[in-house]
């Protein structure tokens, strides 16, 4: 991802997905909007999405540029065999917002060189909490 | 609700008129000509978080009205039109004689322009119609208090619901924070106990009232109807 937007908009992406899914009220928006109007059913890519939740960067050129990643990912390869990078994500949204006991997802990069496959575990990310997360690990390669 | 939101005792105090609410509406529309400047006509741009959770508040809205028949609706501080949108988009069998009211010229425009050609939607600048509709909404007309203190606040707030009450013969709908936003200024958002404003319209305007709660945002929705309507 760094090689298509700036550092500092991952950060800032990275941020606003996090407190979106983040634990309590956040949460409940995203299980209701989900349940409302099937935003991770499939109708819905992610560039649109994260245009209906606002996840942008507010630099507009950024904005242009986390597009063209986002539809990038139904090329990146995933943890599940024959699915793309964006249709896991999407579905891994979609089957934690419509479980009995939704989980915050925690969003997170590694290396491409160290696998090229979009990740998504259970785990505790945070060190100084208990709470399990969905955990969606986007590869990414550095800029320079 | 947190210490730093406005506690929500309503003031029964006559409604607000003539200059004093003259400058409260300037104040309005000043507010949002900069948001709408700012943001463009976008969910920000009329001061929600995204367009997600400005469906959602649509959704509760709309319950007050049966959407399987034919009905007007007048759509108070409609801003650029995203109401109309999400009606064309969502319920496109409806039969629905649409009329946006809203203080800003400048949001007027832009949904004029968003709504062109669709004989059905209508916009005029103004605070109220003189002319009233099966049903009136209003979502989010009365959350930021733009600096006046509550009491003022709230005899806006009661000039809004008996506007509303007049404009929607079978009913109305509005929306209210139940709990600020973590970012916002302490004092800045009304966040009323929904006690207050349901007996409000119970007692005073005779209606049958339902409050909606928990569908995922910090607000309450209250729905009026004209008792004995369904």
């Amino acid at each position: 991802m760094g090689s298509y937007v700036k550092d500092e908009t991952v950060a800032e992406i990275q941020h606003q997905r996090n407190s979106r899914f983040r634990s309590g009220q956040p949460l409940q928006e995203m299980v209701q909007i989900h349940k409302e109007f099937g935003l991770f059913s499939g109708r819905y890519s992610l560039k649109q999405a994260s245009q209906i939740l606002n996840i942008v960067p507010s630099d507009f050129d950024e904005r242009r540029r986390m597009y063209i990643f986002l539809d990038q990912l139904k090329d990146y390869d995933s943890d599940l065999d024959g699915v793309s990078g964006h249709d896991r994500i999407v579905k891994a949204y979609r089957e934690n917002l419509e479980s009995d006991t939704p989980l915050p997802v925690y969003h997170t990069y590694h290396r491409y060189a160290d696998d090229r496959r979009v990740l998504v575990t259970r785990d505790r990310p945070i060190v100084y909490e208990n709470q399990e997360y969905l955990v969606i690990s986007l590869p990414t390669t550095p800029a320079t | 609700m947190t210490s730093e939101a406005v506690e929500g005792k309503a003031d029964v105090s006559p409604r607000l008129a003539g200059l004093a609410l003259d400058e409260v509406c300037a104040r309005i529309e000043g507010y949002y000509a900069a948001k709408l400047a700012r943001h463009g006509a976008t969910a920000l741009g009329v001061d929600w978080s995204c367009t997600a959770t400005q469906w959602l508040r649509f959704v509760q809205l709309l319950r007050i009205c049966p959407l399987e028949r034919p009905f007007s609706l007048i759509d108070l501080g409609c801003g650029y039109g995203a109401l109309a949108a999400f009606l064309v988009e969502r319920h496109p069998e409806a039969r629905i004689h649409y009329l946006g009211i809203d203080l800003s010229h400048a949001m007027v425009r832009r949904a004029r322009r968003r709504h062109r050609g669709k004989p059905s939607i209508h916009f005029a600048v103004g605070r109220t119609s003189p002319h009233p509709a099966d049903y009136a909404v209003a979502s989010g007309i009365m959350n930021v208090m733009l600096g006046y203190p509550l009491s003022l606040w709230e005899r806006f707030v009661r000039t809004m619901l008996l506007d509303l009450h007049r404009m929607g013969r079978r009913g109305f709908a509005v929306n209210f924070l139940s709990a600020p936003s973590l970012d916002a200024p302490p004092g800045q958002l009304y966040c009323p106990d929904p006690a207050v404003w349901a007996r409000f319209c119970e007692d005073e305007l005779c209606r049958s009232v339902e409050l909606l709660g928990n569908y995922g945002i910090r607000e309450f929705t209250l729905l009026a109807r004209a008792r004995g309507s369904v």
